[in-house]
């Protein structure tokens, strides 16, 4: 028997009602492709840190983490810890993201171009396109069920569910890109974070922090605390993390979009370093979720399924509806905000430099909003399709991997070695994105996978870079 | 084991603190940001 009532449908609809009121309200300010994309890069460093954490958490992050949780018990705080650690580092060092800020692009392909050549930025456009959809692909599947499980809606309406999900976000994002985005993420961030709160404070009361140290030492042993010891964790992962993280901060299309959003490259590092100590709530705090509902339950057939049927049981009634209208909350913004980069990235980078002649901003706006509905109908199949090998943590981190290694490799030597060249990038991106595919269709271990492309990304460069700077002259000007 | 246990309540308790402190933090002045942001778009619709 659910929990979800009548009183919490009605919060969820007001909810959704407030945040199309404040869509339509800001869609006549959006004049420009600048407007719409980057939102005039008129970005404070507050809104810009609220804009960021509700970009990056969505329901997809809650159950992914929480699915880590469940699994490695306390040794996921490590896979936590290490963006945290990246925040820092690229925010206080300002490592490519200063330099990249300067140049005022609106996607990291544009950089490719200017510091390489066309041919790099349409490679690159069409792996993050492609990496990005493959990423975003499981999405509203996993959102949906757990929508059901937590409503209490029966499982065969799943399909139902994600159609009326993206339907709803697609209305949202079509309405006025990143200035809408800016504004309903505010309100969105607000109403995650009193959600987040609240499902911590139900675990502690509810199932206790005594009962799950005890069902972790139980179920999973001494690797449940020491993530070093860990058959899936230890060095290597650490190290492929290290870098996943470096790549996804400086490259990731909808954090680049929000760095190049910023009044300048100042206010952008500021961002990241305050963002830190939140990105650590956005995954410890799903993670001890993942660990209550260990202990809530003792074991479960789907661990993905586990927390959302354990909030289902514990939430009352009224709570429930406030919780679920943080979640849409939480995952409009990243819809928003993914299929907006995604399809900027398919459009500026792939369509256009395809076109070979200049369009017009209205025309560019109009390219942007076909791809984004296009996007939206092939993740309604892939995640129908699709079913993913293991925890979804790893499968997020390997579609990822697919243009990470490369971007971060060319990014990284194109700003600072002067010997970089497109020989070296095009290397680069050939062999980062080869080590991913042992992944999808030889079941290989992700944590090797994904410290062998990075790896193999570098030495391609290098060597790529030094072969071919014996046979071409100097290109680009940007480094 | 003890000291790995008290690694991580050590970060949760410690999560969750900041992050109530700086969502506080960060929405009262985000607020106010926005309201700057509204007016740099509505001079530009103007202009």
């Amino acid at each position: 028997m659910s929990n979800f009532s009548g009183i919490d449908w009605g919060i969820v609809g007001v909810y959704l009602a407030l945040i199309f009121a404040a869509g339509v309200l800001v869609k006549r300010y959006v004049g420009n492709l600048s407007d719409f994309l980057v939102a005039g890069r008129g970005m404070g460093q507050n809104l810009g840190i609220v804009s960021l954490m509700s970009a990056e958490i969505g329901i997809i992050t809650y159950v992914y983490y929480a699915e880590m949780g469940f699994i490695f018990g306390f040794s996921s705080f490590l896979p936590g810890l290490i963006p945290v650690a990246c925040l820092l580092f690229v925010g206080l060092t300002g490592f490519c993201i200063r330099r990249l800020r300067d140049l005022k692009l609106m996607t990291i392909p544009e950089y490719f171009q200017k510091r390489y050549s066309p041919g790099v930025r349409v490679l690159a456009g069409v792996l993050m396109a492609v990496g990005g959809a493959l990423n975003l692909g499981v999405f509203p599947r996993l959102e949906a069920a757990f929508l059901n499980i937590v409503t209490g809606v029966p499982e065969e309406y799943l399909i139902w569910t994600m159609v009326l999900l993206l339907l709803v976000v697609l209305v949202y994002t079509a309405m006025g890109g990143m200035v809408s985005i800016l504004i309903t993420n505010y309100l969105q961030y607000v109403l995650l974070s009193i959600g987040m709160l609240i499902i911590t404070a139900v675990c502690f009361l509810n199932v206790g922090l005594g009962d799950m140290i005890g069902t972790v030492t139980e179920k999973i042993g001494s690797t449940g605390f020491n993530p070093i010891s860990h058959p899936d964790m230890g060095w290597t992962f650490i190290v492929w993390q290290v870098l996943l993280w470096v790549g996804v901060l400086t490259s990731w299309q909808s954090i680049a979009m929000r760095t190049f959003s910023t009044k300048d490259s100042r206010v952008g590092m500021r961002i990241f370093t305050r963002t830190g100590v939140l990105f650590l709530g956005r995954a410890l705090l799903p993670m001890f979720w993942g660990i209550a509902a260990l202990a809530y339950f003792g074991r479960a057939d789907v661990p993905i399924e586990a927390m959302p049927a354990m909030l289902n049981r514990l939430l009352p009634v009224g709570l429930i509806g406030l919780v679920i209208a943080a979640m849409l909350a939480a995952s409009m913004s990243t819809y928003a905000s993914y299929l907006l980069a995604w399809g900027s990235i398919i459009s500026q980078d792939v369509i256009q430099p395809l076109i070979r002649r200049p369009l017009s901003d209205g025309a560019k706006v109009k390219m942007n909003r076909i791809t984004v509905v296009g996007l939206t109908l092939f993740i309604m199949f892939w995640g129908l399709l699709y079913k993913i090998p293991g925890p979804t943590y790893f499968y997020l981190n390997m579609t990822a991997n697919l243009f990470l290694a490369g971007t971060l490799s060319s990014i990284v030597a194109g700003l600072y070695w002067k010997r970089a060249n497109s020989v070296g990038a095009y290397t680069a991106f050939a062999l980062g994105a080869l080590s991913v595919l042992g992944y999808f269709f030889g079941g290989m271990s992700p944590k090797i996978l994904g410290f062998m492309s990075f790896g193999l990304a570098f030495a391609g460069m290098i060597i790529g870079s030094l072969v071919g700077g014996l046979f071409i002259k100097k290109e680009g000007a940007t480094s | 084991m003890i000291v790995w246990t008290i690694i991580w309540l050590t970060c949760l308790f410690g999560t969750i603190v900041v992050f109530t402190w700086l969502s506080v933090v960060v929405s009262i002045k985000g607020y106010g940001e926005l309201k700057q942001l509204f007016e740099h778009l509505k001079e530009g619709e103007e202009d």
